[in-house]
């Protein structure tokens, strides 16, 4: 009898814990209609909340439609695929996984890329570790979480180590004692979010669209400077044995199109489409301030009191001819690279070597104008220190023209040395035709 | 109730009376039910030999997480020793209030989903648990460490020892004990000199079953404990780690875990062969 009482209060909880949940998913999403179509996606885990949303639209605008998601590490995902498990769509979260799904025979169409996304660096919101640079994370004794290996945000983070690795600021030693503060290599990375959200983890790296409402407060983000960082790219594509092969092209055309890639930039993924640039270029509006703008993600103004306080200065020693006097003169300035990096450019990554093809046009209030080719400033090609500079020779730079010198000092000619920058853009050059 | 529905099928099944219609559905089913058992070893066996599996496996990840594997089911089965014994034998011997409603809870870990065991220790037991702070403050913080995974598989398998135990101490005839007592035996010689003795296959059984348990512990572990190789990376978690890499490697790794829980396996049921059938 004793049994009984407490089978029936076993049964009174699990009821009381069933009924907001039964309540939640009855008004959450309606049952799709029967009979109608549906459609299996294998997509990456951080496209979890953006792949939802979408989803409900398409299926307000295909009534009938039902949709069934398998979200998880891309790599777990391909491994799923190549065993034979069904799915009419695959979004994964790098081209190598893609790649290695088209390997496996699963792929039937040719991949796009339908968003971009970025590395950021995670840690719980009161801090535990006290981490404000990604200097702080090889700091002995923080708890660190990342992807396991093949992962695509674990392979994004070795390219990361490497860029460090290959800094002097870094070095080798920073690589060595970040991988000595691992603690775990998470299956996919909303395990690695989730952990850090929870607070058990110090830090870890994710992508910016991890950090969703549901775990915005929890944690804090710190930019990765784009010198480190790489853009992720998202391709997509419809499996070779789809049952519903026209119905998952409508999908992705879906997200491919304008309110699709709304829904993505609102969960924080950086939009597929490059914007065309206008054939000309707008000053800045204040006097003694330049912009940063054109193909980039993070537009900058500029100001001498911002170079100052949000970058690295340093300073050249450089001697060029102005007409047939040689001029000797100390620059002070932020490096042109920093800067870029700052604005994230954004490149084509489907494009082999895309940024080489870009350029900088720096441009002085009084409308003069000079070209600095992406490969003149990038550390991996020519990785000359570009300066825009604030002070010549100690004293604050008095042209006419504003307050902002460009100043390139392996340059024979002062010709571009833009005195009073008022905007860099970034452009790319036009695409080759037949 | 029950024995009356099953000497009554017994009478049925061994009497003449069966149709053979009925004797051809059983043995189908049957012959089904064993293929769907045994065959997802055999062909993890299988592929693994065909494939050579052991060629490309990471030797030195296999290793160590198998020597990960052994040092914390050891820890586990010694700690699952030192408090299960004294628990099963409370709940054998001792009369108290709420004794069969604990006695439920002590084996809910049993049918409890190993997900849901993670969640309760981390919310419980780890950095923001509910004993976080406390644990903290004495310098011990649980989770990503080798003790995380001992604890993680102590809470899944130790009921199943816990359970045999109790069976075991319960099936020591009090007569015996009496008969002990009344010769002058103290409580501690009686226990070690008669119940222990008596009670020692069930107990042994038990712990063989709750080592092979916290031998495939997973979900708990990787939520608890996290994965990471050398540290909290045991067999199973080793192999969700590897198998989107190298299907070949975790086949393989799968394979030796198979041995280890058949192995665990023979040892319970020749411990128990006389109250199972053979």
């Amino acid at each position: 009898m004793k049994f009984k009482r407490i089978l029936g209060f076993l049964l009174v909880v699990l009821a009381i814990g069933l009924v907001p949940a039964a309540a939640q998913s009855s008004t959450a999403t309606p049952e799709a209609s029967s009979g109608g179509q549906s459609l299996t996606i294998f997509a990456a885990s951080s496209l979890t909340d953006a792949f939802n949303e979408i989803a409900t639209n398409f299926k307000a605008a295909n009534p009938g439609t039902d949709i069934t998601f398998n979200y998880g590490g891309s790599s777990t995902l391909v491994a799923q695929l190549s065993q034979g498990a069904p799915a009419d769509i695959f979004a994964s979260a790098n081209n190598t996984q893609m790649a290695a799904a088209q390997k496996a025979g699963r792929i039937g169409g040719t991949p796009v890329t339908f968003a971009k996304n970025r590395l950021v660096l995670i840690v719980p919101a009161d801090n535990p570790a006290h981490i404000q640079t990604l200097h702080d994370v090889a700091n002995s004794g923080v708890k660190l979480v990342v992807a396991a290996q093949g992962v695509p945000v674990r392979d994004y983070t070795e390219t990361m180590l490497k860029a460090l690795a290959a800094d002097s600021t870094y070095g080798d030693a920073y690589v060595t004692a970040f991988r000595a503060n691992i603690v775990s290599e998470e299956a996919n990375v909303r395990d690695v979010s989730a952990k850090v959200a929870l607070g058990e983890a110090d830090a870890g790296f994710v992508y910016r669209t991890d950090v969703t409402p549901d775990i915005a407060s929890k944690v804090m983000v710190i930019q990765i400077p784009d010198l480190y960082n790489t853009i992720a790219t998202y391709p997509i594509a419809v499996t070779n044995d789809s049952a519903n092969a026209a119905l998952a092209q409508k999908f992705i055309d879906y997200i491919m199109s304008d309110d699709g890639q709304k829904v993505l930039t609102s969960w924080n993924f950086i939009t597929y489409v490059i914007p065309p640039q206008p054939a000309t270029v707008t000053l800045s509006a204040t006097a003694g301030s330049a912009t940063v703008d054109g193909q980039v993600l993070n537009p900058l103004t500029l100001t001498v009191d911002s170079l100052k306080s949000d970058f690295t200065s340093v300073t050249e020693n450089v001697s060029f001819l102005s007409g047939t006097d040689t001029t000797t003169a100390s620059f002070t300035g932020v490096p042109l690279w920093a800067i870029m990096s700052a604005a994230e450019p954004n490149f084509n990554a489907d494009v082999k070597n895309d940024k080489l093809s870009t350029y900088l046009v720096v441009t002085g209030t009084d409308g003069y104008q000079a070209v600095i080719a992406w490969g003149e400033i990038d550390p991996d090609f020519t990785g000359e220190q570009i300066l825009v500079a604030y002070e010549e020779n100690g004293q604050p730079i008095t042209d006419a023209q504003g307050p902002i010198r460009l100043v390139v000092p392996s340059d024979k000619h002062g010709g571009r040395y833009v005195s009073g920058v008022s905007d860099i853009s970034l452009r790319d050059a036009p695409s080759a035709q037949k | 109730m029950l024995r009356l529905r099953r000497s009554k099928t017994a009478a049925v099944d061994g009497g003449a009376r069966t149709l053979p219609l009925a004797r051809w559905l059983i043995g189908a089913l049957a012959a089904l039910a064993l293929a769907f058992l045994i065959l997802p070893i055999f062909g993890l066996i299988g592929v693994a030999v065909s494939s050579q599996a052991w060629d490309e496996a990471p030797a030195l990840a296999i290793v160590q997480a198998i020597v990960l594997s052994f040092a914390t089911t050891s820890i586990t089965a010694l700690v699952t020793v030192i408090l299960g014994t004294p628990l099963a034998y409370v709940f054998a011997r001792w009369r108290f209030p709420l004794r069969r409603l604990l006695n439920i809870l002590i084996e809910l870990p049993i049918v409890l989903p190993p997900a849901v065991a993670g969640l309760g220790l981390l919310v419980t037991l780890g950095r923001r648990g509910v004993f976080g702070g406390e644990l903290y403050a004495l310098g011990i913080s649980l989770p990503f460490t080798t003790a995380a995974v001992v604890v993680a598989q102590t809470f899944v398998s130790a009921p199943f020892y816990v359970r045999s135990a109790q069976v075991g101490f319960q099936g020591v005839p009090r007569e015996i004990e009496d008969a002990a007592r009344v010769d002058g035996a103290s409580s501690f010689t009686l226990f070690r000199r008669i119940t222990l003795p008596l009670a020692s296959r069930s107990l042994i059984a038990g712990l063989v079953l709750s080592w092979a348990r916290a031998l495939g512990e997973f979900g708990a572990t990787v939520l608890f404990a996290g994965s990471l190789q050398g540290r909290t990376q045991t067999m199973p978690l080793l192999i969700y780690n590897i198998f989107d890499s190298d299907i070949n490697a975790a086949v393989w790794a799968g394979v030796i875990l198979v041995g280890m829980a058949l192995l665990a396996l023979l040892i319970s049921m020749w411990l128990r062969r006389d109250d199972t059938l053979t």
